[in-house]
């Protein structure tokens, strides 16, 4: 692979827990603070630039080669927020043909098309779909296509069974060339303790947690306007936290190759938080049926 | 850790499927895949003798599905490669059989062939991606799948339906694989001579001008003969689905006591009278033994019990073993089993001694020497060590047979420099035409250890 152009930064996370959102909005952060970022969606759902591009129409890359055309940079990417290049790898729709696959040809067909040469970005954001569940979706940690990754996680076991997937592929992968972890981003944590077990998880796998992002109204309702949080509230509380969470991202070296938990291990861990969790419960109960 | 096989003498289950289906008239197989499965086996069947009446080999229609097809699924190119085959091949029967990537896909092959079938038009399919197994497991599978879904296209299949003799006794014949049993075509052509004259009919599949007739007619016979457990699987859904019982032989009979053994069986099972049959032995003893007793006058005349070596599936080398022996009094110096044994838990390397006693029961004469792989290299160790005149093999034994001062008598596929179309060392006419190269073979060592130089014999 010839030398790559800019950062490239892969965030992974259970399907539905925020990677769209967190993805969006650092790469809103990051264009705000001058730099040139592109963000690939690598999904067949095409939804993850949706809020940097004002919900406007975009082509997936997929699309196009189904199409047998020769293709354009220009079909296949739009220019939203502060000149973010959104652009959607796309794919089968439910219930047929091969999403990993398409993946690994959207990728290809960007290489081929010289995105990265032509646009000659500062930071790449590859947005991508969920549980690794097969070697197409673990294409953009392989083969030096990114030299980092990122997981989003809540402290929900299945969301953490997820980032443990990942994990277990980045250990795979990194010694022969492929992207290490930056670190776990936090998202949507709302209970006291969700912080603790992320934490918890984090130091028992030898990762760290990189930001917290509590679940909050703001988000939702930039969201429902079609916009990142950065540019619906760009005073908020949480709009800060993107900042944070993308200049640290942006500056940090610290990479490292996690160490994933075995089966059993991850079950007993979460067994022993369920316990934890279910005294503290019991114990809150309790004090309210006094009163 | 897994070890090397070098050489492996098999293809996947899918050209498995295409060989058996090129052997029958009238059927059109239609491969799902990427461009390449088909032409592999095309390729390699130019072994033995390349030519093939059917559609076959580069003639094959495919979907050669590509990227695009793979990320979006293939369904609706096969939906397309079946209408253009349609129009283009004129066959009476259409069998989709699907590969290793779009069975990872996930395409919807049977959504496909419904589609069709509602048009009107003879098409199934087998689902038969080359990751299952080899072509042994694409055999024994494609002939099950023709068995229980042809009854389900019987009013669309062409007319009159088979043109057999109501009166006479039908019998299926299975565990012959079409190429990969080299001598497959006389094989079957000596089984259906020798059944025909003891008044049974026959169901060969291939071979036959009336192929697809005889698919559909299956399930209305009185009985399965199948001779390798390879027919085993077909055989035995036809009795789940038609209630048709099933006798299983080790090897196809080879010499007059062997084919009179299995014709009274045979006969004893169909319930058909002495009368029937017994003429027809009467003359095939007569002429049988016309020609062995010359045979016989030579071989001791030249002192031809040679000791032999044999490579090849678990039915060739048990029926050849057998009729050498029980024939030639030869001497069994090796034996080695390439395809997968009846009952085999494991293979390639790992312990058999629970497939051992049960190889050796036919026969009882490989119980020593016998190993069980299709590695080259292995089976030119035991070769090397077996201090045979005679090799009986595929080409893929010329060097080693050469490196032991032996003649290579070709027996097993792959063959390269022989031409085989209808030949067989089975039944009567085949044993006479197998103690002929037997003797041949024999000489031909004689006269190259004389001149002390095999280095340019090679078959």
């Amino acid at each position: 692979m010839a030398e790559r152009i800019g950062k490239h930064i892969a965030i992974y996370g259970k399907g539905g827990i925020g990677k769209s959102t967190t993805t969006s909005n650092i790469s809103a952060a990051l264009a705000e603070a001058g730099y040139k970022v592109i963000q690939i969606g690598c999904d067949p759902k095409s939804d993850s630039t949706n809020t940097l591009r004002g919900n406007t129409y975009l082509p997936t890359v997929l699309d196009s080669l189904r199409e047998g055309n020769r293709v354009h940079l220009d079909d296949i990417s739009i220019r939203g927020f502060k000149g973010v290049l959104c652009i959607e790898s796309g794919g089968p729709v439910p219930g047929v043909g091969c999403a990993g696959r398409g993946i690994n040809a959207a990728v290809n067909l960007l290489q081929e098309l010289r995105l990265f040469e032509e646009f000659k970005p500062d930071y790449v954001l590859y947005d991508v779909l969920g549980d690794v569940v097969c070697g197409g979706f673990a294409v953009p940690i392989r083969d030096g296509i990114t030299d980092r990754a990122y997981v989003v996680s809540s402290s929900d076991f299945m969301a953490i069974y997820a980032a443990n997937n990942l994990f277990k592929a980045i250990s795979k992968y990194a010694p022969s060339g492929g992207a290490k972890l930056g670190g776990v981003i936090g998202n949507g944590l709302s209970t006291g303790y969700s912080q603790a077990i992320l934490d918890d998880f984090t130091k028992r796998t030898d990762t760290k947690t990189v930001g917290y992002i509590p679940r909050s109204l703001v988000v939702s309702q930039s969201e429902l306007y079609g916009k990142t949080v950065i540019e619906a509230n760009p005073d908020s509380e949480h709009a800060k936290l993107y900042r944070k969470l993308a200049r640290d991202i942006a500056e940090s070296e610290d990479l490292v190759i996690p160490k994933p938990l075995g089966s059993a291990e991850l079950r007993d861990w979460a067994r022993e938080w369920g316990d934890r969790i279910y005294s503290l419960e019991s114990g809150f109960v309790g004090a309210q049926e006094g009163i | 850790m897994a070890e090397a096989i070098a050489r492996p003498r098999y293809g996947c289950a899918l050209h498995g499927a295409v060989r058996t289906l090129t052997a029958i008239r009238g059927v059109v197989p239609i491969v799902h895949s990427n461009a390449g499965c088909a032409i592999q086996d095309a390729l390699a069947s130019r072994a033995g003798g390349f030519g093939n009446a059917q559609i076959a080999g580069c003639a094959i229609p495919g979907s050669a599905v590509q990227e695009r097809h793979v990320i979006f699924g293939g369904a609706s190119r096969l939906r397309e490669q079946i209408k253009n085959s349609l129009k283009v091949f004129n066959g009476e029967l259409y069998v989709v059989l699907n590969s290793c990537e779009s069975a990872m896909v996930g395409d919807d092959i049977e959504a496909m062939t419904r589609e069709a079938q509602e048009q009107g038009e003879p098409v199934i399919h087998s689902l038969l991606a080359g990751f299952h197994g080899d072509s042994h497991y694409g055999y024994e599978t494609v002939m099950a799948d023709l068995f229980s879904k042809l009854p389900d296209i019987q009013e669309i299949l062409p007319k009159p339906a088979f043109s057999g003799d109501k009166r006479k006794p039908l019998v299926n014949i299975l565990g012959i694989l079409p190429q990969q049993d080299l001598y497959f075509r006389g094989e079957l052509l000596e089984l259906r001579r020798i059944l025909t004259g003891a008044g049974i009919q026959a169901n060969t599949f291939f071979l036959s001008p009336e192929g697809v007739k005889e698919l559909a007619a299956a399930s209305k016979a009185d009985l399965t003969l199948v001779f390798s457990h390879w027919g085993v699987k077909a055989a035995r859904k036809l009795e789940e689905l038609y209630q048709i019982p099933y006798q299983t032989y080790d090897t196809v009979p080879t010499g007059m006591e062997e084919v009179e053994t299995f014709v009274r069986q045979v006969a004893g099972v169909l319930s058909l009278p002495e009368e029937t049959i017994h003429p027809f032995l009467k003359r095939e003893r007569e002429s049988f033994e016309a020609c062995f007793a010359c045979i016989r006058e030579a071989f001791y005349a030249e002192h031809a019990n040679h000791r032999f070596a044999l490579v090849g599936e678990e039915r060739q080398v048990k029926q050849y073993a057998g009729f050498l022996s029980n024939y030639f009094q030869a001497r069994i110096t090796a034996a080695v089993i390439t395809d997968v044994p009846r009952n085999a838990d494991t293979y390639e390397g790992l312990p058999l001694s629970a497939v051992s006693a049960n190889s050796t029961e036919s026969t009882g004469l490989l119980s020593k020497n016998t190993v069980y792989t299709s590695d080259a290299q292995e089976i030119a160790r035991v070769l090397r060590s077996s201090s045979a005149d005679i090799v009986l093999g595929s080409s893929l034994e010329a060097d080693a047979a050469i490196q032991s001062q032996a003649v290579l008598l070709p027996s097993s596929w792959p063959v390269y420099r022989q031409a085989i179309y209808g030949k067989s060392w089975s039944g009567i006419t085949g044993a006479i035409t197998f103690a002929e190269d037997y003797m041949t073979k024999g000489k031909e060592m004689l006269r190259l250890r004389e001149e002390k130089d095999f280095s340019f014999k090679r078959i």
